[in-house]
């Protein structure tokens, strides 16, 4: 039986308090975290370490969310990504999830269903 | 009007000139005829002194001819006036004066040639005479010796005397009778005597008749009916003369009613010029009055769609930034929805982290700061401010909450956006939210100028100038192309793709600069495209107005 603590996931926000809190939160919940504050530093850490899933927003300075995902698909791995949207239009989500993005969660969240959804997400029972 | 007035000056000066000529040939004319009828006078009165006087002469033997010769001259004198007054009598050349001038002149002189002639032979007339006069009183004292040539002396002075004085056919047979006498009597012929006295008789017998005939002639000259003839073809002419001076006189009295009709038409013409230009005047202030209204509401109306545009225009300008916002907003929401809830479920735990807690709170606080930022900046933006009053701002915290309107949109497509502020804040006298909108304007623009090029960045900052200060907005485009630069304050002028951009935006911005009093211009010389708002620290009261 798999834990989070088997799980690392890779946070990626400009917003740095919230960023912060999503990170507090899936620590407090045992997984290993990583984080960036933008898609070009996430994908440099997503390339060197072992990500089991990625949750990341899509505007952001210095390499957006698209990017970021494009990247990853073209690796051709099957790692499940999760995306932030403010829903105000920034990219069709059918766009995205032609990226492999399995989930769209829309600022601001609850976050015991983002939680709950991640836990589905990774086969984890919801405590 | 000024036209009338010329014509009425001009018509006056021809008038006068007419009635000038009219005078100056009407007194001519009559001083001429004065001359003329004294010089008939003269001329009448001078051939009857001259045949008086020649009568004298004959009756008397008068040899002192001084009357004859003053009126010979006098003959000369009038006859020369006729001649060279020949063009003068009528004024034109007249043949038929001419001609009866020539006549009566040429008779006068043929007069006075033979009054010349009566003059020679009454002198011969006159010796002659004395001569036998002499010889009759001799006669008296040798009275009494009988002899043949003593009686014929007698009869022959007799004779003579007697056909000298009374020159009747007898007087001359008697005469002719006792020269025959002495003539035949062969004896008597070397008489001294008696040979000067026939001598003197022959004379008297062969001058007496010429004597009488140049008298006669002299008196018989046809020259009287010849200066009447002159005087008629004189009278002639003057009636003429009179009649075409009437004909004249009618023509000036029509020119001056045609005058006088033009000056009464003239002054009709000015009056109603004047009339009708008053009543123009009147018709053109109620226009003016008319227009100004109408300028006066259209302007209003222009003030009103102009509001409405800008009004437009922010609208359009908010809608691009509604999305943006919208995330800004979302992002800090998000961030307080969720640390708040890590709070309440912190709460539970044991023990408590009161550092973990406070951090969180801040951070909330912190996040809620921005967001009352955000609304802050739309707040003072989409206000209409253009009635407000000037009030003292910070210039950089104009930059800053226009920023922070933008700053999402600019971080969507990774343009950098760089903000310069003063190192420290400088206050000036503006109308904020309009203010706010010329940089939103000029951000917004740098932002969809660039958005596609490879390098994007805009700079916003600004420098003090003392008096005034200048806020710039650059963007990393290589500037604006002469033909853009000069329309680019034009309205409804855009670069834009269709249906992008209204084409407002910096006619607007224009005229609220211009409405601060400041400039708002591209630098032509920065090597990117550089837009600049300068503008004073400090509003005139007396000019600025509402925008």
């Amino acid at each position: 039986m798999k834990t989070p603590q088997d799980f690392t996931v890779l946070i990626v926000d400009d917003e740095e308090l919230l960023r912060e809190s999503i990170i507090f939160d899936f620590k407090r919940k045992g997984f290993k975290v990583l984080s960036a504050a933008n898609g070009t530093v996430a994908f440099e850490i997503f390339q060197t370490n072992s990500v089991d899933l990625v949750l990341s927003d899509i505007r952001m300075p210095g390499g957006d969310g698209i990017f970021l995902l494009k990247k990853i698909h073209a690796r051709g791995g099957q790692i499940p990504v999760v995306i932030f949207m403010t829903g105000f239009s920034e990219v069709a989500p059918e766009d995205v999830t032609a990226l492999g993005v399995r989930k769209i969660i829309t600022k601001p969240f609850e976050r015991k269903e983002l939680m709950s959804m991640i836990f589905e997400m990774l086969g984890l029972p919801f405590p | 009007m000024r036209k009338y007035l010329l014509l009425l000056v001009l018509g006056a000066g021809i008038f006068a000139t007419l009635v000038y000529f009219y005078i100056h040939s009407e007194s001519r004319l009559a001083h001429k005829h004065q001359d003329v009828l004294q010089l008939f006078l003269r001329a009448k009165t001078v051939e009857a002194s001259l045949e008086k006087d020649l009568l004298e002469s004959r009756a008397f033997l008068l040899l002192n001819y001084d009357l004859l010769v003053q009126e010979e001259a006098e003959v000369e004198r009038i006859c020369s006036s006729f001649r060279s007054d020949a063009y003068g009598l009528s004024g034109t050349f007249n043949h038929d004066i001419d001609a009866s001038i020539n006549a009566y002149c040429d008779a006068m002189e043929a007069k006075v040639e033979k009054v010349e002639s009566f003059k020679s032979r009454n002198a011969i007339l006159k010796n002659s005479v004395s001569f036998l006069q002499k010889i009759a009183s001799q006669n008296i004292e040798f009275a009494g010796h009988d002899s043949r040539e003593e009686g014929l002396r007698i009869r022959v002075v007799n004779a003579s005397l007697a056909y000298a004085l009374v020159s009747t056919a007898d007087a001359k047979l008697a005469l002719e009778k006792a020269i025959v006498l002495i003539d035949r009597s062969p004896a008597l012929h070397g008489l001294n005597e008696l040979d000067a006295t026939a001598k003197h008789a022959s004379k008297i017998l062969e001058i007496k008749d010429e004597l009488d005939r140049f008298m006669m002639e002299t008196l018989d000259s046809k020259s009287h009916g010849l200066l009447d003839k002159l005087r008629a073809s004189y009278f002639t002419a003057y009636e003429n003369d009179q009649k075409n001076a009437s004909s004249y006189r009618r023509l000036l009295f029509g020119a001056c009613l045609l005058f006088l009709s033009f000056v009464l038409y003239a002054v009709v013409r000015v009056w109603s010029s004047a009339q009708a230009l008053a009543q123009a005047n009147t018709h053109l202030e109620k226009r003016v009055e008319e227009r100004t209204l109408e300028l006066s509401s259209s302007e209003a109306m222009i003030m009103q769609q102009q509001n409405i545009l800008v009004s437009l225009a922010k609208m359009s300008a908010l809608g691009e930034m509604a999305g943006g916002i919208a995330h800004e907003i979302n992002n800090p929401l998000a961030t307080i929805k969720s640390l708040s809830s890590q709070i309440s479920e912190i709460l539970s735990d044991d023990p408590l982290d009161k550092e973990m807690l406070s951090k969180m709170s801040q951070s909330i606080e912190k996040t809620a700061d921005r967001i009352a930022k955000i609304v802050q900046g739309l707040r003072a933006f989409s206000r209409e401010g253009s009635h407000d009053n000037f009030q003292p701002v910070g210039v950089n915290y104009l930059i800053e909450d226009t920023v922070s309107l933008c700053q999402e949109r600019f971080k969507s497509h990774e343009i950098r956006l760089i903000v310069e502020p003063l190192a420290a804040e400088v206050a000036i006298e503006a109308r904020a939210s309009e203010i706010s909108q010329v940089l939103l304007n000029l951000l917004n623009n740098a932002h969809d100028a660039i958005e596609m090029r490879d390098v994007k960045w805009v700079t916003i900052g600004a420098w003090d100038e003392g008096d005034s200060i200048c806020i710039h907005v650059t963007d990393s485009g290589d500037g604006l192309a002469e033909e853009v630069r000069e329309k680019i304050f034009q309205p409804f002028f855009t670069t834009k793709e269709i249906g992008k951009g209204t084409g407002l935006g910096l006619s607007i911005s224009l005229g609220i600069i211009k409405g601060h009093q400041g400039i708002l211009s591209v630098d032509e010389h920065h090597a990117h495209t550089r837009f600049i708002v300068r503008l004073p620290k400090h509003q005139d009261p007396a000019t600025s107005t509402a925008a």
